[in-house]
């Protein structure tokens, strides 16, 4: 469903993504990697917000030059920005999109009031975009890639700033989505979450693919693989924090 | 204050106030403060309320309720803060050695009123807010919410409100006025297009470009979407120029539309609320000209001039659709 194959990318001289191939079939693939790994950089690419300096990119088979308008109807995207309608509340929100995916009138309303109420936005659902808290905006943005059931979800970060409870629910809505075939691509930095829903680890490092297995095949933990790559951190606390 | 100056510094590069300093450059400048004195308030207004939106209602509710200030001072700083903005105060001293002392007074009077009327209705207990149930999402239209987003957009900017007041004091005059002079209807038409044509150069990012990146994800061709930010900003520009002429007024805003089609998708330059929109001088300038040309040559030689704007609008659709592609490019 997600296919990239040798994408590069680089700003200015600075090489971000260095040959990336990549598949992934329904299911949820976690993408781990530090602060400046090239995660978010890679969604950009596959979501078709940037393109990549060489290499394709192909969702659902088709490129996104001759095809976005296909692609993005069966895709659902949280970005890094979340991409809120800043003026308009969160019920509007949602109901602004719908009919652009085709959904009627009656359907974004069911499916809104639905959204709503699993990720407990109901109280909150006629607060301007602006107004709304950090976790209440990712939140919004999350429903916004749902609302058309996509068959490929690429999510950044879906578990940063958002309360334990509504977190628990995305966890069951994820799975339930990826035994339902859709194919989703999420980042995070919550190896606890990933250790329990993904079907598959990526680990990328410095712009590289430096591990790609499936949790429950190994017997080490996500944790473990990780820091294994990475590196683990050996913090010295300075004398003044330490007193 | 260095901050907050910088966020209005927009207005150098706003169409209208590039028009007015143009009408002063003419003559003498004492002359030039009369004649211009009608634009000078429809610039002022919108501005002395961005001044007037007080210290406290910039910082969140529950860190002023944190402060160590009895219910006096806090009246007391309500009171008097529009007079720190540094703008304010750069705009008194001009009027000062502008005018003289008198001038400046005047100044100070105006920036009281509209002060104590931004206080007294930010205090009324009831909102002046659209029903849930008559908002444009909830139209047919498959893209009503980008209108409606576009439409909320244009009313954060305060070239949109100097636009109205000219339009509304126009109007006022043809409907009231003592023998109104009918050549003055397209100029005022003219005033109510170059105050609105500086949205035109940033009509994606009116939201500090936060709505661009929700644009770029959702399956909908760019022209389509080009058209529709297009008529919801040339909407109300033909209602405001309805009653004065309705032909320069929208010749005038498709020409603005069509030149300000480059920077509005090219050029990354976000756009805060409640401050004039600032463009490209360069855009504004041929905007001015060639707006000016088309709105005039519309009142005077007739509808095929509006035709021939009205094709080169078209024309700018088709480039925006391809500028649209290519902005995927970094």
């Amino acid at each position: 469903m997600i296919d990239c194959r040798a994408a590069t990318k680089s700003y200015a001289t600075q090489p971000v993504l260095r040959g990336i191939d990549l598949v992934v079939e329904p299911g949820i693939c976690a993408l781990l990697g530090a602060n400046g790994a090239g995660k978010s950089t890679l969604l950009r690419l596959l979501s078709g917000l940037e393109e990549p300096d060489s290499g394709s990119v192909f969702i659902g088979g088709l490129g996104y030059w001759d095809h976005a308008i296909k692609i993005r109807r069966n895709l659902g995207v949280l970005p890094e920005g979340l991409g809120l309608f800043e003026s308009l509340t969160v019920i509007e929100n949602l109901m602004a999109i719908g009919p652009i995916y085709g959904l009627t009138k009656r359907e974004t309303e069911a499916r809104t009031t639905n959204l709503l109420g699993l990720l407990d936005l109901t109280q909150g659902r006629h607060t301007v975009g602006r107004d709304c808290s950090f976790g209440m905006r990712k939140k919004t943005a999350l429903a916004m890639a749902l609302l058309h059931k996509p068959k490929v979800l690429l999510l950044d970060e879906p578990f940063e700033g958002i309360d334990p409870a509504s977190s628990a629910v995305i966890e069951t809505l994820l799975c339930q989505l990826s035994n339902n075939g859709t194919a989703i691509l999420l980042t995070s930095h919550i190896l606890s979450v990933v250790q329990k829903i993904a079907t598959r680890v990526v680990i990328l490092h410095q712009g590289r693919i430096e591990s790609d297995f499936n949790p429950p095949t190994t017997d080490e933990g996500v944790e473990e693989v990780y820091f294994s790559i990475v590196g683990r951190p050996q913090p010295e606390v300075p004398d003044w924090l330490r007193s | 204050m260095l901050k907050e100056l910088g966020s209005l510094s927009s207005v150098r590069f706003n169409n209208f106030l590039f028009c007015i300093l143009f009408l002063m450059s003419g003559g003498d400048l004492k002359v030039a403060f009369w004649s211009t004195l009608l634009f000078q308030l429809v610039l002022l207004a919108p501005l002395l309320v961005t001044f007037s939106i007080d210290t406290q209602h910039r910082l969140p509710p529950e860190r002023v309720a944190t402060w160590p200030l009895t219910g006096t001072r806090r009246l007391l700083l309500s009171s008097v803060s529009f007079a720190l903005n540094p703008l304010f105060i750069v705009l008194f001293f001009g009027y000062l050695f502008w005018m003289g002392l008198a001038a400046g007074l005047f100044f100070v009077l105006l920036a009281l009123i509209v002060h104590t009327t931004v206080y007294a209705v930010s205090r009324l207990s009831f909102k002046l807010r659209m029903p849930a149930s008559l908002s444009i999402s909830r139209t047919p239209l498959k893209v009503g919410g980008i209108a409606q987003e576009m439409w909320r957009g244009l009313q954060g900017t305060l070239d949109f409100w100097a636009a109205l007041l000219i339009a509304v004091t126009g109007t006022l005059y043809r409907l009231f006025g003592r023998a109104p002079e009918p050549e003055a209807f397209p100029i005022l038409s003219l005033f109510v297009g170059i105050a609105m044509s500086t949205i035109a150069q940033r009509m994606l990012r009116l939201d500090e470009g936060r709505a661009l990146l929700r644009y770029r994800l959702l399956p909908i061709a760019g022209w389509k979407l080009l058209v529709t930010l297009d008529m919801t900003f040339l909407i109300p520009l033909a209602v405001m120029v309805s009653l004065l002429n309705l032909r320069t007024g929208v010749a005038f805003g498709l020409i603005a539309i069509a030149v300000g089609r480059y920077p509005s998708l090219r050029q990354r330059a976000n756009q805060r609320r409640w401050r004039f929109v600032g463009g490209d001088p360069r855009f504004g300038v041929a905007q001015v000209l060639l707006g000016g040309l088309a709105g005039i040559g519309a009142a005077r030689a007739g509808l095929w001039v509006l035709a021939v704007a009205f094709a080169l609008y078209v024309v700018s659709i088709f480039w925006g659709e391809l500028l649209w592609k290519r902005s995927l490019s970094p």
